[in-house]
């Protein structure tokens, strides 16, 4: 049973447990309180009956709207282990695309790993797809080499003709962004 | 052009080149602002605080008006963590150019790092008057609260920073200008603040309240909010009842639901005759009621495929309540043991359900822990194989059940009031199936955890009671378990801290360092 309310600055000192199996290296302090300051109807947290901070999702609009890229984009989604396999991902994931039709957003977008098998499937069976890959977004810290990103979009009730989700045809590196 | 050189050399790091550069530029014209200010920046860069202040000095004496040296001197202030100088800089510029509407913002912005709210109210006030958009005039507002926030004085809050706030609000309210969302959330934090409540629910429920769309269920919340403070229990029970018919799973309505079906209980309500029940519609106002509208609740989730946990432990919540007034029997809403075991049999293979059911095992007595415990093993399908002499469990779903009895056993205390050759046998089992579990994560990634990593936990815990009760060598055997476990499972922050706490408690520094890097 979860309690879906929004993030707090608190929320800040008791979030340790959803973190802990965040690969290398972690957001630091401001740049949540960025988040919680810019876009706060983004950043939902969810407690437990006994009190612990089950999960996050962390999250932005942002595009020209005359260019029909006004969308929502997923920043961060963490559950803690202990609360694995209740749906609640997908949950946080609803939200936020509720919340990006209510802007109007025209899709939700997010980055993931290649590697990352279970994260890639568990995004295609919320009705994500891989738009394009990015090349060397993220890059390793410890001399390992950089990796690719898949761009993975879900169109939104405002693109009635589903364009913003039809996969480039080739690769981009990380300048080529918005 | 030469500035920008200087620019491009900062931005890479090359500090050494910029101040070079600068050197170059200054030969030629002596009095270029911005080139001594860059070369200040390339100077603190370098650790040359000192010379970096007293060229910047030099330039800011000369109260500069360009933006260039303006926008340079605040990054170099920044950088010497001196937001103090940036507001004097800013002072300086607005007044030779009044009129500006930039320099004011950064005026503005200026007293906002340095927290000088007095200041920040009159700067929002003087852009309004040079450009009047609701932004300014509400920067200002905004700023009587923070003045009112950060007053020594409670008084001075209430009867001074914040009435004029409000009115500030009222009078752009009555003018029809309000725009934003957030001039709204102003308003409501104004009235808050002042204890207005049935003001700010009034403002919630009406026409500006159609403002709050960017939150989800904001106007709910406030409202909810409000409700709680003015006591409207009918409210609170109604708009709790709504949420949760549109989300069974959410344990704050519950609670909401729960504590205001009681107070009306308390109160001896009675819904008005011909009347609406509430502003927010139907009221629940006993515990009938309130029994049929979790078995309902409890009713809907089972016919889904995946149920939701909500109903299942407000169920129990709502024992607790009944216990605690001394009526449990009477609603025949069952033994909490028998619908633990129940709520076990459906999300005991969930990771959550030992925290779930922690929660509640303040209602079992003690006298049926045991009995509890058997029961739960009872349903776990666990098989006995040549090799081992312990019943195993055949899959994931099983281990995590197991896991879950296991916690609950040491939460209830069973392993507590072991001897302590019983707990060293406990401790045994503990390992054999830990061991055995890897083999389910045998596909697991480095930054994942191992399926069975809570039982060498578990096991390091035993050891660890032992040796707080004398047991010299169990320390020894908690670290050999720990490293194990670790190699098997090198994201376990678990086990890096007790093994940090122990290296540290037996004064073996060298061995914290090597732990610690990954951030666990």
């Amino acid at each position: 049973m979860t309690t879906l309310r929004a993030f707090t600055c608190d929320d800040l000192f008791r979030f340790n447990n959803i973190l802990v199996l965040n690969p290398w290296p972690q957001y630091g302090i401001p740049f949540y309180l960025q988040y919680l300051a810019h876009w706060p109807e983004y950043f939902i947290v969810a407690e437990a009956p006994g009190g612990e901070l089950m999960g996050y999702i962390m999250g932005k609009a942002e595009g020209s709207v005359a260019r029909e890229e006004w969308h929502g984009h997923v920043t961060a989604l963490s559950v803690a282990p202990e609360f694995r396999r209740l749906g609640l991902a997908a949950k946080l994931m609803e939200l936020l695309e509720e919340i990006s039709e209510k802007k109007g957003g025209f899709f939700v977008d997010l980055f993931v790993r290649v590697s990352n098998q279970v994260a890639v499937n568990m995004y295609k069976q919320l009705g994500y797809s891989v738009y394009r890959t990015v090349l060397e977004y993220y890059s390793a810290s410890n001399g390992e080499p950089d990796e690719d990103a898949y761009d993975m979009r879900k169109a939104l009730s405002r693109d009635t003709e589903k364009k913003s989700i039809i996969p480039l045809p080739h690769p981009v590196r990380p300048e080529d962004i918005e | 052009y030469a500035v920008r050189g200087q620019i491009y050399y900062l931005d890479n790091g090359n500090n050494k080149m910029a101040i070079q550069q600068a050197d170059k530029l200054l030969k030629k014209h002596k009095d270029l602002h911005c080139a001594k200010v860059l070369k200040a920046i390339g100077l603190q860069r370098t650790g040359k605080q000192d010379e970096a202040y007293a060229l910047a000095q030099e330039v800011a004496a000369l109260e500069p008006t360009d933006d260039n040296s303006l926008q340079a001197l605040t990054i170099l202030y920044r950088e010497m963590h001196r937001p103090e100088l940036v507001t004097k800089l800013y002072e300086a510029a607005v007044k030779k150019v009044p009129n500006s509407e930039e320099y004011h913002s950064h005026l503005f912005m200026a007293y906002a790092r340095v927290g000088e709210y007095k200041k920040m109210q009159q700067a929002g006030m003087a852009l309004y008057k040079i450009v009047p958009k609701n932004p300014y005039y509400f920067w200002s507002v905004m700023s009587l609260i923070m003045q009112s926030i950060s007053a020594q004085d409670e008084n001075l809050s209430k009867t001074m920073f914040l009435p004029l706030a409000e009115r500030m609000v009222e009078k752009m309210v009555k003018e029809d200008k309000i725009e934003a969302e957030a001039e709204v959330e102003l308003y409501y934090m104004i009235l808050e603040r002042l204890e207005k409540y049935k003001e700010a629910l009034d403002v919630v429920r009406g026409k500006l309240g159609e403002k709050l769309t960017s939150e989800l269920q904001s106007r709910e919340n406030k409202c909810m909010a409000m409700y709680k403070k003015l006591c409207r229990w009918p409210e609170c029970n109604a708009l709790s009842r709504r949420l949760l018919l549109k989300n069974s799973d959410d344990w704050q309505f519950y609670i909401t639901y729960f504590d205001s079906v009681f107070q009306l209980i308390d109160e001896s309500w009675t819904p008005p005759p011909e009347e609406e029940h509430s502003l927010e519609g139907e009221v629940h106002y006993s515990i009938e009621q309130a029994v049929k509208f979790i078995e309902e609740r409890i009713t809907e989730e089972s016919k889904s495929s995946r149920p939701l946990r909500g109903p299942y432990l407000a169920k129990l919540e709502l024992i607790r309540r009944l216990r605690y007034r001394g009526c449990n029997d009477e609603y025949k809403l069952g033994d909490p043991e028998e619908l633990m075991f129940q709520y076990f049999k459906k999300f005991g293979d969930k990771p959550c359900c030992f925290t779930d059911l922690k929660v509640f095992v303040d209602l079992l007595p003690s006298s049926q822990y045991t009995k509890f415990i058997s029961q739960l093993l009872e349903v776990i399908p666990l098989s006995a194989t040549a090799e081992s002499e312990i019943a195993l469990p055949a899959d994931i779903k099983a281990l995590q059940q197991h896991l879950c009895v296991v916690q609950l056993s040491r939460l209830l205390g069973i392993y507590h009031a072991m001897d302590k050759k019983q707990k060293l046998t406990v401790v045994r089992e503990l390992m054999l199936r830990y061991r055995h579990g890897l083999e389910f994560g045998k596909s697991c990634l480095k930054t994942e955890l191992q399926f069975s990593d809570y039982y060498c936990l578990l096991a390091v815990h035993l050891l660890l009671d032992l040796w707080l009760e004398g047991e010299e060598t169990a320390v020894w055997q908690c670290l050999t378990l720990l490293e194990e476990g670790l190699s098997h499972s090198p994201s376990n922050a678990q086990f890096k801290l007790l093994l940090i706490r122990i290296y540290c408690r037996l004064a073996l520094m060298r061995n914290t360092y090597s732990t610690t890097p990954s951030g666990g």
